[in-house]
């Protein structure tokens, strides 16, 4: 088994092999024993017509045949009801060097009882795809190589089976297996540099709060004070200031305390790369569209965070399922990335309040910015005092258009998007670009003004990365001086966690 | 990479093994032992320019591509009446149009409920292949004793020789496998 992949059958899929075996009563009539029957009352009567035995012998065969599936049918019981497929659909392995492919393994079902059919007719289908045949015999063992997503969680096969005898005219009913699902955990990239907010709020981790307390930055040196501890007592300071020795002087020090992150995810669109396929009806959910983006965004932050020992939490806009609570740790991780696996497209829901940032938390929103929610909520928790930003999920497009109404779509649907980022910039809220796009390049002085899905000027569409660590040391900066002056502007209250 | 109109949105999962045979060639053959078959019991119809009699043709070698029972059922009459209406008494090769027959009869049925696209292994077609090999193993001495009568006429004793040695060729044939 891949790493990251898991296979697994829905319980719903499989009510309908039940379905199956509710017509199983008719499992062994075939459409072979009638042709044969009928070939045969043709021969035998046109031969007797015609008085030619050599008519009457082309029937015989087709006898041969008929009889052979009377006497399958008559041994066939009712105990011999087909409820499962005699075949069953293993996942292997990932093939080394093509991680975008999977190996199954199509296998006889060892559970099953054995029957009269020595053959079994597979009928598999890739999503997008129309079905393909496999017939075998029933023993045999055969690998397939299916496409996999490259991350999410999808049906990359829907198989079923029907068996039958050597002489074609004994058959089972076709049975519907539950399809190979697989999951691909979003890949984690390399680690970021983060901001954190100011108002941290936790009592461990490796952020200096501005609290107070246990940690390794110092706040002040003071008299010893009934619960100081003895540990904290300053020497050097102490022969400095304390003439006579008749008083100790300690060191009181900042509180360290760990950050927490809330990620929300935007699951109502998953727009792919290729413009041409938002016109599609038949989606490809193996490519690359923005919620995989999302995903490996998503994931990537995460990690970081969680690498500092900071608290990680993550929600969707969708309201369908519950927010995930942040937490700090490697299980966390697993359980963001599964669940960010499990993220499918979901149009949103009427939601009775908007998501709760935990206070003092980070709020990112990855979203592909085609409606006003996603800004509505940043402009809402920006308002609030969290730190925000929006990262934008739309992969690198393809302009693959093929009518001029398409066109024209596209170029309504990029202008939108741009007005709505461009207001988002203009009110602070940093929008960093998720997918590994094209740096994006200045307009000089006196040059055209930018097509409408050209990135943003001014670095408001840079890479995840190179936003996050810029918004990180601008915060670490100003946090020196915010220690002092206590200056709450939106750059000003972020800062570097590493 | 842009994707054509018409074509799948998705990518087929392929067989990772040898051993296996494409439909398609199946589908073929299956055609052309129609289209034979029937070149066989149509070329006996005088050939008048008409091109009428290709008409038997295309739908014998349809049935092999459109799954269509009434057309599997079409084709099999079409060939079984063609020959009893053009074919001469006593035609000696008869038992290779009963191979024939029978063989197009496996191969329609076995094309018939399978998506167009696909694959056999060769250890299913061995298993159709010795299947078919046991029903000629009686058809056969059928089609010879059947020959043997229609040019012996009333010749009781021979007619007689070749019943008994049928029977105690099916005989055994149904021992042998009961065993």
């Amino acid at each position: 088994m891949a790493e990251g992949s898991t296979a697994r059958g829905k319980t719903a899929e499989g009510t309908r092999a039940g379905g199956g075996a509710a017509r199983s009563k008719d499992a062994t009539r075939s459409p072979g024993r009638a042709l044969a029957l009928i070939v045969t009352l043709i021969c035998v009567i046109g031969g007797l017509v015609s008085g030619r035995p050599e008519t009457v012998a082309l029937a015989a065969p087709f006898a041969l045949l008929a009889l052979s599936g009377r006497i399958s049918s008559t041994s066939s019981t009712a105990a011999d009801t087909v409820t499962e497929p005699s075949i069953r659909i293993q996942t292997e392995r990932r093939l080394a060097g093509d991680s975008s492919r999977l190996r199954l393994l199509v296998t006889p079902r060892s559970t099953a009882k054995p029957s009269a059919s020595s053959l079994v007719g597979v009928t598999l289908a890739a999503p997008g795809c129309p079905a393909d045949a496999l017939v075998l015999r029933a023993d045999e063992t055969c690998p397939f190589l299916a496409d996999i997503p490259v991350s999410g969680e999808v049906a990359v096969l829907s198989y079923g089976s029907a068996g039958f005898s050597a002489d074609l005219t004994a058959t089972t009913d076709f049975v519907q297996a539950p399809p190979v699902r697989v999951t691909i955990l979003p890949q984690l990239g390399p680690s970021l540099a983060g901001p954190v907010s100011r108002r941290l709020s936790g009592l461990s981790g490796s952020h200096t709060s501005r609290r107070p307390g246990e940690g390794g930055e110092l706040r002040s040196i003071a008299p010893m004070q009934p619960g100081d501890q003895q540990r904290r007592i300053d020497w050097r300071a102490t022969a400095r200031r304390s003439a006579d020795q008749d008083r100790l002087m300690v060191r009181r020090t900042f509180a360290d305390a760990e950050a927490s992150v809330f990620l929300i995810i935007d699951q109502a669109h998953d727009l792919p790369a290729s413009t041409e396929d938002w016109f599609a009806t038949g989606t490809d959910v193996l490519g690359q569209g923005s919620l995989h983006v999302a995903r490996t965004a998503a994931a990537t932050v995460a990690a970081s965070y969680l690498a500092a020992g900071d608290r990680v939490g993550l929600d969707d806009l969708s309201g369908t399922r519950r927010a995930l609570r942040t937490a700090a740790g490697a299980r966390q991780l697993e359980q963001i990335r599964t669940r960010l696996a499990g993220t499918a497209v979901v149009p949103r829901r009427r939601r009775r309040r908007d998501p709760l940032p935990p206070q003092g938390a980070v709020v990112m929103v990855f979203s592909a910015f085609l409606d006003d929610e996603p800004a509505r909520l940043l402009r809402l928790w920006h308002a609030q005092g969290h730190p925000v930003v929006g990262v934008d999920c739309v992969p690198s497009l393809e302009r693959t258009e093929t009518s001029a109404a398409q066109a024209s779509t596209v170029r309504l649907t990029l202008l939108r998007r741009r007005l709505l980022l461009e207001e988002l910039r203009a009110e602070g809220i940093t929008v960093l670009s998720g997918s590994a796009r094209r740096a994006p390049r200045r307009v000089p002085d006196g040059a055209p003004a930018a097509a409408p899905d050209a990135p943003l000027v001014d670095g408001a569409l840079m890479d995840l990365g190179t936003g996050l660590r810029l918004l990180a040391r601008r915060a670490g900066r100003s946090t020196g001086a915010g220690r002092s002056t206590a200056s709450g502007a939106a750059p000003s209250t972020i800062r570097s966690n590493r | 990479m842009m994707r054509r109109s018409g074509q799948p949105a998705g990518v087929r999962a392929v067989p990772d093994r040898r051993g296996l045979v494409p439909l398609w060639t199946l589908r073929c053959a299956t055609a052309l032992t129609a289209v034979l078959l029937g070149g066989v019991v149509w070329d006996g119809m005088a050939w008048d320019g008409s091109a009428w009699i290709a008409l038997p043709l295309l739908v014998v070698a349809a049935a092999a591509i459109l799954p269509s029972t009434g057309l599997v059922a079409l084709s099999l009459l079409l060939l079984v009446v063609s020959y009893a209406v053009n074919m001469p008494p006593g035609w000696p090769w008869l038992p290779v149009f009963v191979a024939g027959l029978h063989a197009l009869f496996v191969l329609y049925l076995l094309l018939l409920p399978l998506p167009r696209h696909g694959w056999i292994s060769l250890l299913a077609l061995r298993e159709l292949a010795l299947s078919y090999l046991r029903i000629q193993a009686l058809a056969q001495p059928i089609a010879v004793l059947a020959l043997l009568i229609d040019d012996d006429g009333s010749n009781l004793a021979v007619v007689i020789m070749g019943v008994a040695a049928l029977s105690s060729w099916s005989l055994w044939l149904v021992v042998r496998r009961t065993r």
